[in-house]
């Protein structure tokens, strides 16, 4: 509870920050981001203590306690505050809206007084005792850096049309680096969802998964980067889509249709305007995301167009991760109810072997699942050991429903009761990351070798398998 | 089987009403909030007393051996998914309400195997109450699971061959796979109605299958057996999911009962499992019949679950919601998705070569990256994004050019201007688009027309930039006042021309003497007969800069027919053509040169150009020319006064050689 006070504290933060670098302070849009950041200080203060919100290594801290999802979402907000030199904010009591103002103030470097003896203060208590220096801290903060980047590159687009490819690739590149050595745990992060800003941080989770599927493959850094380019900006040609339509909960009219399906084009546009190495596959990635392996979907690419393969590969990817997040007008489902999505698409709306490539990958129960089990304790799947058959991640609640610290385990597969959605049990499975352990552990297992052997014939009715595909998928993953 | 009869409601109606109902579904997660679901279950009311049957069949539905036209995508779907759930017969026996519906959806929506592994849709329904919809589904499994649970538990590993307390053998009903309705009647049954006694069965039945639900409770001897094949049976599902389903068969007092007995041991051993998969709907119903301490526990166990240190009970219960969402997770993930990832080993090839493939397609950019123009040409219709689109295409022409990849640049350029596909606005703004690129990167064509190596590509490109940028060269020149710029987009006008002539030829009736001038420099330049007619008449132009243009460039595009107009302009009235006709009749080597000149030296028209003639003609020094200039030389008596004027210059001539 605590911790959504924090980052609606820090996001209104952001936007009064942000407002009052494009407004004058009493111009009616600050005015009201003041209002509205002074009521989330005013909620988060109404402790019996102070309330410190320290900075340090790239990290929030609440009081002492690492933030592990607040880090990795305002992780841009971080690198305004730093370079403000602040490294604690401490919320003394009732808030006054003066000293907020102050200190929104101070944040957006319209003033270099520091703030102190109000009700808000800098810099006067610490209670952080030391960085976050988890193994971990690295990917996370690539991966801040990347929404971040995304985020720039949406308001630039939307308001000067165009953006330059440099940033973004140099974004990439960190990131893809990053991940390299870290598969497991990049596997396992791409589970981090947000609901405010779906579009940046699906396409930095689909950016996630495709290049693991490619590291998978066998593919080298260099050729990752463009297909982590083209996965990141896949969905960039939503800055022409209105929210409204974007968010619309029910059925969209021909309008509204019409509207989302000009994305890709739009996204390929922006690309190649914006030109430079690699942007050919981006571009073409951006273009083809919707467009189906059989020829159908969204744009259609002639009579005889297929979407080129890198193209197929984000595309699984993408719809993994649109599946298993919850939308306004569609329900989250789990990761296996994804897989199996894609595998009735195999061969009609998927690539089979990118398909078939992707769930060895991510095993039966990838990354992020939760799985209950049949004793009843809830285990969060955080990686895979391809020297083990057994499921490998940490128990995070007893069977008796308690919350505990995570424990490693090894699970047989037949020990598995059900799959639950990781949201329905108020589990984030990537702040496990976060805990001591979790991360060295998972950062240590890589993924899993191509096996050729190990998916065989089985006989299951391939026809039927497209054929449902072709019928169900439309309505699942159309629209993201 | 036979087709039970069909009567009064129009097949077709009420199909397309089944089907709009199953698109609402599969876009909604609250279908029932919906107008359109709504409407169409109330457009079933025509079954209010009649029944309906539908024949489902691989790609169709019929009813009464009339196969339905399907005519929307909800239908389409719906039939498909009835299809794949191997229902045969689907019939309405009276109009449904709208939970009957969403039921029926929700049952439609859950994995087909999933559903016959829990006995069958039709199972399912009867289980669930409703009593309006009827299926048969075909298929092993659910003919199978259509037998009494006791022959299917004769046939189980998991028999234990006694009959057990009544607990047990409710437990092991369960471990052989039985449903729902099964167990709620035996359990019914054996208690003779005693609520009590049911709310018991129920209680230690579940805490048998689930002997950590109570440490240290004792076994009845056959439950560990039972569990243990219950645990390698991969097609029988959870029983938790038996003993929820369940639950809801139960007379309302018991269930109260079994509530209260679950809450109050929520936090031993798995109590909860049972517990979480009620949603907190499902509890909110049954709190009227709750006493006041087993209410408290509702309320402390809703508040465990939102993780909310306050709140009532109307606040927290719709916060809980564990079972209904994962609803479709339930049943054994990891048998299903195996049997689908052996399944797709036959879909496709080996995955090792895709490394090499991808490897190889993304370092072709430049195929790649005529193939994304070619598709977004095609694609693109919004006119302003189409412009756009076209000044991205001009932008890699002109970086290609500068790069000095001509060929690309061609091979970009035909993508364009090649293409069948494009509208007229679509190639209007194509033609707009490559008049700007001349515009704005002439220079940068001037650089590669003075490579000689590639003067020939930039010819085959700039002729594709096609009319409307030679225009535009044109008009560009013709207020160019920098020279060195004139002679670049000369040069420029000189490649393009030779494909399209017209601009160039538009520019001859222009009103500036300079304009018509430098046009006719750049006809010349390009040469070819097809220029000689509409050259010819500017040999009258007024100007005499635009005539002895006119007869440089006539002369070596048709040296023939230009001898003419030279010949008759060594008699024009500006000195500077005269000058230029002679320099130009010099270098010539037109055998009709001799011709030409010697009929003009005996030519009235002639007069002021006699002596050039002459002179010509003896330079020429032919025999023909020599004899003509000495036989009028020659000649003692003359009556006209033109070939007396030319013996007087051919003596001049021949004199002065002498």
């Amino acid at each position: 509870m605590m911790e959504a006070k924090v980052q609606e504290f820090l996001k209104t933060l952001q936007a009064a920050v942000s407002q009052l670098n494009l407004y004058p302070a009493h111009h009616p849009n600050s005015e009201t981001a003041l209002r509205r950041g002074w009521k989330a200080t005013t909620e988060l203060a109404a402790q019996d203590d102070d309330v410190v919100i320290g900075l340090k290594g790239y990290a929030f801290f609440l009081n002492g306690e690492l933030l592990a999802y607040t880090s990795l979402t305002y992780a841009n907000l971080y690198q305004d505050l730093s370079d403000r030199e602040i490294e604690a904010i401490t919320l003394a009591g009732e808030t006054d809206r003066t000293d907020y103002a102050n200190l929104v103030e101070f944040a957006a470097g319209h003033t270099d007084d520091l703030p102190g003896g109000g009700s808000i203060r800098l810099n006067e208590s610490r209670l952080v005792d030391g960085d976050d220096d988890s193994a971990f801290a690295d990917l996370r903060f690539s991966y801040s850096g990347v929404v971040g980047t995304l985020r720039t590159l949406d308001h630039r687009i939307a308001r000067e049309g165009s953006f330059e490819m440099a940033p973004v690739m140099q974004a990439v590149e960190e990131l893809i680096d990053q991940s390299l050595d870290a598969s497991g745990a990049a596997l396992l992060l791409s589970t981090v969802k947000s609901h405010d800003e779906y579009t940046f941080y699906h396409s930095v989770n689909t950016c996630l998964m495709a290049v693991a599927t490619g590291q998978y493959l066998g593919l080298t850094q260099k050729d990752l980067i463009p297909i982590g380019a083209g996965a990141m900006l896949h969905d960039i040609g939503k800055v022409a889509v209105s929210p409204k339509t974007l968010n619309h909960p029910g059925r969209l009219d021909r309008e509204q249709w019409k509207e989302i399906t000009i994305h890709p084009q739009e996204g390929a546009q922006a690309i190649m305007a914006a030109g430079g190495p690699g942007h050919e596959v981006a571009a073409t990635i951006a273009l083809e995301h919707h467009a189906r392996f059989d020829g159908l979907g969204y744009p259609r690419l002639g009579p005889d167009g297929h979407p080129h393969l890198a193209s197929r590969l984000v595309a699984v990817s993408d719809v993994y991760d649109a599946v298993t997040t919850r939308r306004s007008y569609r329900r989250a489902e789990t990761p296996h109810r994804a897989l199996q999505i894609l595998l009735q698409g195999a061969g009609g709306a998927f690539d089979p072997d990118i398909v078939r490539a992707f769930i060895s990958m991510m095993g039966i129960f990838p990354p992020g699942s939760v799985l209950r089990l049949l004793s009843g304790e809830l285990v969060v799947i955080s990686h895979h050991q391809s020297d083990s058959p057994d499921l490998h991640g940490f128990l995070v609640r007893t069977a008796a429903g308690e919350d505990v610290e995570p424990e490693p385990v090894a699970v047989p597969e037949h020990q598995v009761g059900q799959q639950v959605l990781a949201e329905s049990v108020g589990i984030e499975p990537a702040a496990l990351l976060e805990r001591a352990g979790v991360a060295e552990q998972v950062l240590a297992s890589s993924l899993p070798k191509v096996d050729e052997g190990a998916i065989e014939r089985s006989g299951v009715d391939e026809e039927a398998l497209k054929d449902q595909a072709a019928r169900s998928l439309s309505s699942i993953v159309d629209r993201d | 089987m036979t087709v039970p009869p069909t009567r009064a409601a129009d097949p077709v109606d009420v199909f397309d009403a089944i089907g709009i109902g199953w698109g609402v579904y599969e876009l909604y997660p609250n279908p029932i909030n919906q107008q359109a679901f709504l409407s169409a279950v109330e457009r079933l009311s025509v079954l209010h007393d009649s029944s309906i049957t539908f024949e489902v069949g691989a790609a169709s539905i019929s009813c009464g051996g009339e196969e339905l036209p399907i005519v929307r995508g909800g239908t389409e779907r719906l039939s498909l998914r009835l299809f794949v759930h191997e229902i045969e017969w689907l019939e309405i026996i009276t109009a449904p309400t709208v939970q009957e519906m969403k039921d029926f959806y929700d049952l439609l929506a859950v994995d087909e195997t999933e559903a016959r592994q829990g006995g069958g849709i039709g199972a399912a329904l009867e289980a669930g109450g409703v009593g309006s919809i009827l299926v048969t589904q075909r298929g092993l499994l659910s003919e199978v699971l259509e037998k009494p649970w006791e022959e299917r538990e004769g046939e189980s590993e998991a028999d234990a061959g006694d009959g057990g307390t009544r607990a047990s053998r409710v437990a092991r009903m369960i471990a052989g796979g039985a449903s729902a309705t099964e167990v709620a009647e035996s359990i019914v049954g054996e208690a003779g109605g005693d609520t009590s006694e049911i709310a018991e069965s129920f209680c230690d039945a579940f805490r048998m299958i689930y002997p950590d639900a109570e440490p240290g409770a004792a076994l009845d001897d056959s439950v560990p057996e039972l569990l243990n094949a219950y645990r390698h049976a991969p097609r029988t599902r959870p029983p938790v999911d038996t003993f929820a389903e369940t639950f809801f068969l139960l007379p309302v007092e018991s269930q109260s009962r079994v509530l209260s007995n679950f809450l109050s041991h929520r936090e031993e051993g798995l109590h909860s499992l049972l517990l979480d998969q009620f949603g907190g709907a499902e509890l909110a119903e049954l709190t009227p019949h709750l006493d006041a301490e087993t209410f408290e526990e509702l309320v402390a166990y809703a508040r465990h679950v939102v993780d909310s240190a306050t709140g009532t009970a109307d606040e927290l219960l719709p916060m809980v919601s564990a079972a209904r969402d994962v609803k479709l997770a339930r049943q054994s993930a990891a048998d299903r998705i195996r049997e689908m990832i052996e399944g797709i080993g036959g879909l496709g090839g080996a995955t090792g070569g895709l490394a090499g493939q991808l490897r190889t397609e993304i370092a072709a950019t430049d195929e790649l990256g005529r193939r994304l123009v070619r598709l977004l040409f095609n694609i693109e219709d919004r006119p302003d994004r189409f412009t756009r689109l076209v000044d991205s295409w001009c932008s890699r022409i002109s970086g290609e050019v500068r790069a000095g990849n001509l060929d690309e640049a061609i091979v970009l350029l035909r993508i364009a201007t090649e293409s069948a596909e494009l509208s007229p606005t679509k190639r209007r703004a194509v033609d707009q688009g490559l008049v700007e690129l001349v515009r704005n990167d002439y220079a940068v064509f001037n650089d590669a027309a003075h490579d000689p190596e590639h003067r020939e590509a930039l010819g085959v490109l700039l002729g594709g930039f096609g009319e409307p940028a030679a225009d535009h060269l044109m008009q560009r020149l013709s207020v160019e006042e920098d020279l060195a710029t004139r002679r670049v987009l000369i040069d420029l006008l000189v490649i393009v021309g030779s494909s399209h002539p017209d601009p160039i030829v538009r520019f001859f009736t222009a009103d500036e003497w300079y304009v018509v001038r430098n046009a006719v420099a750049i006809a010349g330049r390009i040469g070819g007969e097809h220029w000689v007619p509409r050259l010819r008449p500017l040999v009258d132009h007024s100007d005499h800069r635009v005539v002895i243009e006119t007869l440089r460039a006539l002369t070596p595009i048709a040296p023939d027919e230009a001898i003419r107009d030279l010949v008759a302009s060594l008699a024009h009235e500006n000195p500077r053509v005269r000058e230029s006709a002679v320099l130009l009749l010099r270098a010539s080597d037109s055998p009709a040169r001799e011709a030409a000149l010697i009929a003009a030296l005996t030519d009235r028209s002639m007069d002021p150009a006699r002596q050039e003639i002459a002179e010509l003609l003896h330079e020429l020094g032919t025999p023909t020319a020599v004899s003509t200039l000495a036989d009028i030389a020659k000649k003692p008596f003359l009556v006209s006064a033109t070939r007396r004027d030319a013996r007087r210059v051919a003596r001049v001539v021949l004199g002065r050689a002498a």
